[in-house]
């Protein structure tokens, strides 16, 4: 059969895991995709591919694709749309952010952008925050609801781990999964544990679920949830106890160590026995593998303990027992993240954003935005706030008072089904030219297909909109191919080019470092890893990684969680990435896999409210209510029960409050993450139809 | 007799649903459809005894459905015992569909016929691994050809969560720690 114009292109999953985002390798046939597999050049990916990626081909050719800008023909949430041309969309958009600007309210034009377009890592660290700051908006991003709790736990020890997979693959003799479950959430690390394994070494997980990665682990310790304070420092006082940790690295490398020790003291190993409901020999057997399994390499990939009352803590707590063990600076060691590769940063212009009291981007900061009206226009650039945001009903009615809602994405997702005025039609990553990283290699995603119906890719509208806007120069390049050579050019990224990466589908290398934080330099004040941190004491925050109840436990809130006595725990499944696109419900094949929402209940307290399993439940708390299925397993623990996130019956429920300071965030550029994982809720029978 | 069986793994397979979207993308199933699926059984000790199953056709030795299909829709390979079935001879009848013991054959209401799990057929007389195989993370599934009169005493005819229907013959073995 000849087959002569079919060609391969290679590109990055349009999926944002975190910390691999795997190469893909397409197949295209008369200007058609017809294949889309792993590419097995890239260094992390290897060639794998997980259910989403392989059903992200599903997104190209989707018949739910938005293919013209669309106008609201009717009440917000009927349902009923317009079309409209491009240059009537942005005429509307501009004149209301003007109406904003000539009022001297600059701040009232908000722009959050999410997923969809960190696909495309120049639109997300470059070309969009440059869009929002030379035309003067707040910018709110998905980083506040993820990990930003767990990036000010990083900034406040000085230490932001910075390994990748493959090298706790290749090197590990243990992995600790705090509060991660990549066999679900990010499949591509999985034979890097079974290379662990398989070399002899151990797995570790801590999570109060049976996890899948749970299942392929050698020890799964299961805290009460929100108490991993005390298991990490009941580690930490029994490795101190035992002389068992690493003095001549403590000393050298790292401060407040003293007071660190006597703070840790206080955290017996059998008290933590108890405040953790864990097993004191599980403790030990943790702090032995510590001790003895070097190098270990800690998996806090993103922001699951970020997600608590006291998750800036609990992370630190972690954290802290990485140089403690000997295991900061070392091969195999140290703790894996994703991002390492910086661009040309300089190009978002954050210099040029002119003075106004915008809100930062801190969960608190955005509610009290919302609710006391100072902004007035949002323009949501691949992003889901109804989905992503907690509290809904209270979003909702903020939603409800705004002048205009604009939402660009490539589905009706549910804040342009329910909310918005304007939807613009995205370019899928396959219709544009893009970069992404590896932690060490640098990919092209290259353009393989003709934008699909009007479909634009952000820079370029964004462009248009900021002519309107009087903004001359927000895209003074020839070409996207020359947008991203300037944005190439940064001293990590050496000298990448596009047309070299073209050339180049294993990547190019990155100039970073071999081995993070080899030399000992940390990112804090004293250059050194704190164990007592200077910057929380001049932020108000603890010194030392301390405990605090979660938001509505039976100690700190004892007659609300006896009316809601289970802990409702907000989970991840493989079908699924949060927000993004919704495409668990836009892709046929991950539709097939999670048709609904299901919620997760323990046999004994089915069994207390005479439910069973796949029975239709009414779950509530103060803030609303929500009906799902359930599905009986001893998964989760008694006591709590869990749902996975992204569905709207999740975020009906979960409080909006974010520990973080908007002071900090100010202070340290993130920090502010909502406490989605302390939520409380009751379930009865009931409610056959899903509202 | 020679035949081609399924080899999983219980201990390698962790639940990550890539075999079921390999097999989509690969057979081009309709929309929706899908011919392999990922049974979950939930820990009774520990979680180390969560098993998830991979399965689809099992591609029985007296395969039920064969013996069921009126039009010759189905058939079974002489050379490794795959169980084959043409769409273009489906009268959409469906007793195939009453008569498989694990419920491993769709039907797709738009064409009006049965599909299911070809083994790959396509691929594997080309040497190559069926998708579900190929894709697998874990290594926890496999395609091998074994001897039904000498097969190794370690693959299991039995695991908790698959029942085993010995007159049928199914051509899936399972390896657990």
């Amino acid at each position: 059969m000849p087959q002569l114009d079919r060609t391969i292109r290679y590109s990055v999953c349009p999926y944002n895991c975190w910390p691999v985002n795997c190469g893909i390798r397409v197949t295209v046939q008369n200007g058609r995709v017809i294949g889309i597999a792993g590419n097995p050049h890239h260094d992390i990916s290897r060639g794998r591919l997980c259910v989403k990626g392989q059903c992200s081909g599903e997104i190209l050719e989707s018949d739910q694709r938005i293919k013209t800008p669309l106008i609201r023909d009717g009440e917000r949430g009927s349902g009923r749309w317009k079309t409209v041309s491009w240059d009537e969309a942005l005429d509307r958009i501009a004149g209301r952010m003007k109406a904003n600007i000539d009022a001297g309210r600059s701040e009232a034009n908000a722009l959050y952008h999410s997923h969809g377009n960190i696909v495309q890592r120049i639109n997300w660290k470059i070309l969009t925050p440059r869009f929002a700051n030379l035309s003067g908006m707040t910018l709110w991003d998905g980083n506040f609801p993820c990990w930003y709790d767990v990036g000010t736990a990083q900034e406040l020890t000085g230490y932001w781990g910075m390994h990748d997979p493959a090298e706790a693959g290749g090197h590990a003799a243990a992995i600790v999964n705090w509060a991660q479950d990549p066999a679900a959430s990010q499949a591509n690390l999985v034979p890097y544990l079974l290379e662990v394994k398989e070399r002899g070494g151990v797995v570790v997980t801590i999570d109060p679920r049976v996890t899948q990665t749970a299942g392929l682990s050698d020890l799964h310790i299961r805290p009460r949830l929100g108490s991993d304070v005390w298991l990490a420092n009941a580690v930490a006082h029994i490795l101190i106890s035992e002389g068992a940790y690493d003095k001549a690295y403590v000393e050298s490398r790292c401060h407040g160590f003293p007071e660190y020790r006597k703070h840790i003291e206080a955290f017996d190993p059998g008290k933590a026995s108890d405040v953790c409901d864990v097993p004191r020999k599980q403790i030990e057997a943790l702090a032995r593998i510590y001790a003895e399994r070097k190098p270990l390499c800690t998996n806090l990939t993103r922001g699951a303990l970020g997600k608590h009352r006291n998750g800036i803590q609990m992370v630190r707590a972690v954290l802290c027992l990485i140089p403690l063990s000997g295991n900061a600076g070392k091969k195999g060691g140290g703790a894996i993240w994703g991002e390492t590769v910086d661009w040309n940063l300089a190009l978002a212009a954050s210099d040029r954003r002119p003075a106004a009291p915008y809100p930062v981007n801190n969960w608190n900061a955005i509610d009290a935005a919302l609710e006391k009206g100072s902004v007035d226009t949002l323009i949501v650039v691949g992003g889901n706030p109804m989905s992503q945001w907690p509290d809904l009903n209270r979003l909702k009615a903020q939603l409800g008072r705004l002048g205009l809602i604009v939402v660009y994405d490539l589905f009706l997702s549910q804040t342009a089904r329910e909310a918005a005025d304007l939807v613009l039609p995205a370019t899928s990553w396959l219709e544009e030219l893009g970069l992404r990283t590896s932690n060490r290699r640098i990919y092209l995603m290259d353009q393989v297909l003709d934008p699909m119906g009007e479909c634009r890719e952000a820079s370029a509208w964004m462009s248009d909109l900021a002519k309107r806007l009087g903004v001359r120069d927000y895209f003074p390049w020839k070409s996207k191919e020359e947008c991203l050579d300037d944005c190439l050019r940064s001293p990590a990224c050496d000298s990448a080019t596009v047309a070299l990466l073209r050339e180049h589908p294993e990547g190019i290398a990155a100039r970073v470092p071999d081995v993070p934080y080899a030399d000992g330099r940390f990112g804090s004040g004293t250059g050194k890893f704190e164990f007592r941190s200077e910057r929380a004491v001049e932020l108000g925050l603890p010194p030392l990684p301390t405990h605090e109840e979660p938001l509505e436990s039976p100690a700190s809130s004892p007659d609300l969680a006896k009316a809601f006595p289970l802990w409702l725990i907000s989970s991840r499944r493989s079908t699924h990435f949060h927000s993004f696109h919704e495409s668990h419900r836009h892709l046929p094949t991950l539709n097939a896999l999670e048709p609904g929402p299901v919620l997760f209940v323990h046999p004994k307290d089915a069994a207390a409210r005479g439910v069973r399993d796949g029975d239709a439940v009414v779950m509530w708390n103060g803030r609303g209510q929500s009906r799902v299925r359930i599905e009986v397993t001893t998964e989760v623990a008694t006591g709590s029960v869990s749902l996975n996130d992204c569905w709207p019956e999740l975020n009906r429920l979960t409080p909006g409050f974010a520990p973080c300071p908007e002071s900090v965030t100010r202070a340290l550029g993130m920090g502010g993450q909502p406490a989605y994982q302390n939520t409380r809720v009751e379930i009865r029978k009931g409610g056959e139809e899903r509202p | 007799m020679m035949r081609r069986v399924f080899i999983l793994d219980t201990s390698k397979c962790f639940g990550c649903l890539g075999c079921v979207a390999a097999c989509v993308h690969a057979n081009r199933t309709p929309s929706g459809v899908l011919w392999r699926e990922v049974l979950k059984l939930p820990p009774e000790e520990g979680s180390r005894d969560t098993l998830y199953l991979s399965l689809a056709c099992n591609h029985c030795e007296n395969a039920p459905c064969v013996r069921a299909c009126p039009s010759g829709a189905l058939s079974k390979r002489s050379t490794d015992g795959v169980v084959l079935h043409d769409p273009d001879q489906c009268l959409g009848c469906r007793y195939c569909q009453m008569a498989c013991p694990y419920g491993a054959i769709r039907y797709d209401a738009s064409t009006k016929v049965t599909s299911k799990c070809q083994f790959c057929a396509d691929r594997i007389d080309e040497g190559r691994e069926p998708a579900c195989v190929e894709t697998c993370f874990g290594g926890a599934l496999r395609m091998e050809i074994v001897d039904s009169e000498a097969e190794p005493a370690e693959y299991r005819k039995e695991i908790p969560g698959f029942v085993h229907h010995p007159e049928a013959g199914p051509g899936i073995r399972f390896l657990r720690k």
